[in-house]
């Protein structure tokens, strides 16, 4: 998270495991999106001093040759991003499965950039720590964008892929409560009761989990 | 319901390959040019073997998700066919192959310039299976010892997602009617199913290909009738996995390719070798 004159930034960024250093990258992508560094009409370009951090960082390293061959391919890491204006205003911007959420009373306003539990699948595409990488990213739509206003007593939701895919099997069972769909009592504990239970009861998909829940007060301050 | 274990470090599977090492082995190999079967498939066996050690690989090393064996069949005898520190062991984890290689060779590879085109790039290239080529094709007494190892493997591992092996020929056995010898190897098991056998028949012809059957009405002869009926029906994620590459993949489908050539096999072992539920 952000401040600026203008506003807040959140961001929460997933790490594909599959790949090298992907950890790294993800803290990279947040950090970039929170700094204001990264916006969606030139987002390829925007990456470039993340990459180079990226490179810079792993190169230091003595590898092995099969952490030579992932770090030759690059990390891959979905991001997803929430600007919050004063004036009431919101953007946001997402590439993979991370997604963001605006929920208004009893109804969820927004979802992106995937609104179906059926949309999450093995292979998204991401955001990755080498520019060739990513020189379809635009032209396949992956790079997603929306804006929109805010209101006191609003909420934004930024989840990562398994969550959110359990956000919207929720959402979909009780749509007249969309918060419902997330069983907790709002703290740590209870959240990291929930998500054992999911996934005991394989609700959930055994993956890393990331929530940040943003409340919009009278005050129009975002409360995380 | 059976193929849903979870697959972890505590909970790893185990692929094994029977790979064919008779003399044909050293004929061409479908289109391509002066490259012999055997030639090709070691390179395609050292660059899976490869992949299935980077897709366990994460930043603080190797995770032991998967087991590993090659047993070549040729040249009258049956023998681990992995080299290098790791030769002589019939299975070994995932990690132990991942750092005990015969030799890593920098080999140039054609990669995405991300502007449309291609630009040629070194790459890690590890080997452990070195091509050979001699004598008759004992796949009877391969899928025997592949029973043998695979036996001591389910007894400790009972909970695992069952073993999946590969079974790699060019030609006929020369030892007699395997399929007792596949069915007693499918019918070893662990509480998440039995031993999942599949196998591919590599071609030196231009001939058309038949992949993931579920009939043998379209197979020519008896050879490849047998090598059908020998290999397990698909489960429904590595179904879902040919489908996804295009492939029609019917129900009751087999992990049966005839006729492969080279880009046939890597898709058949690639799809082979996705985890249902990889921690």
């Amino acid at each position: 998270m952000a401040t600026s004159r203008r506003g807040y930034r959140y961001a929460v960024a997933d790490g594909a495991s599959a790949s090298a250093f992907a950890r790294l990258w993800a803290h990279l992508l947040v950090h970039a999106y929170a700094g204001g560094s990264l916006g969606g009409p030139t987002l390829e370009g925007d990456l470039a001093p993340a990459q180079a951090r990226w490179a810079e960082l792993v190169g230091r390293r003595r590898l092995p040759w099969y952490a030579q061959e992932q770090t030759r391919r690059g990390a891959f890491a979905a991001l997803v991003g929430l600007t919050l204006d004063v004036d009431q205003r919101w953007s946001g911007l997402a590439v993979g499965d991370c997604c963001l959420f605006q929920v208004r009373g009893d109804a969820l306003v927004t979802a992106i950039p995937l609104n179906d539990p059926g949309q999450f699948t093995v292979r998204p595409l991401l955001l990755c720590s080498r520019p060739v990488a990513n020189g379809d990213l635009r032209s396949a739509g992956a790079v997603v964008t929306a804006e929109g206003t805010w209101q006191p007593g609003d909420t934004f939701l930024l989840m990562s892929d398994a969550l959110a895919a359990l956000f919207l099997s929720g959402v979909h069972a009780c749509g007249d409560r969309p918060l419902a769909a997330l069983d907790f009592d709002g703290t740590a504990a209870g959240f990291r009761s929930w998500i054992r239970r999911s996934r005991s009861a394989r609700c959930l998909r055994n993956d890393d989990v990331s929530l940040l829940w943003l409340d919009v007060d009278a005050d129009h301050r975002a409360l995380a | 319901m059976a193929y849903q274990a979870e697959i972890s470090r505590s909970n790893p599977t185990c692929f094994l390959f029977l790979v064919d090492q008779s003399g044909s082995m050293a004929d061409p190999f479908g289109s391509s040019v002066g490259r012999s079967k055997a030639d090709e498939l070691a390179t395609i066996l050292n660059r899976l073997l490869a992949s299935l050690v980077i897709r366990c690989s994460k930043d603080e090393g190797v995770r032991d998700y998967f087991e590993v064996g090659v047993l070549g069949y040729g040249g009258g005898k049956v023998a681990p066919a992995l080299a290098g520190a790791v030769a002589n062991t019939p299975i070994v984890p995932i990690g132990r192959l991942a750092d005990e290689p015969l030799r890593v060779e920098d080999r140039l590879q054609k990669v995405p310039d991300g502007a449309g085109g291609l630009v040629e790039q070194s790459v890690k290239f590890p080997i452990w299976v070195d091509p050979c080529a001699e004598g008759g094709t004992p796949m009877t007494e391969a899928l025997a010892q592949g029973h043998t190892a695979l036996r001591d493997w389910v007894g400790r591992h009972p909970g695992a997602f069952p073993p999946v092996v590969f079974n790699i020929t060019d030609g006929e056995a020369t030892d007699g009617d395997p399929t007792p010898a596949a069915e007693r190897l499918r019918s070893l098991g662990t509480d998440d199913g039995s031993t999942l056998l599949f196998n591919v028949h590599l071609s030196e012809r231009r001939a058309p290909s038949v992949e993931f059957p579920n009939t043998d009405e379209a197979l020519a002869d008896a050879f490849a009738r047998r090598l059908f009926t020998m290999s397990s029906p698909l489960p429904p994620h590595l179904q879902l996995a040919a489908r996804q590459e295009g492939y029609e993949a019917p129900e009751g489908s087999r992990g049966f390719v005839f006729n492969a050539d080279a880009a046939a096999v890597i898709q058949f072992l690639d799809i082979g070798t996705r985890p249902a539920n990889l921690r």
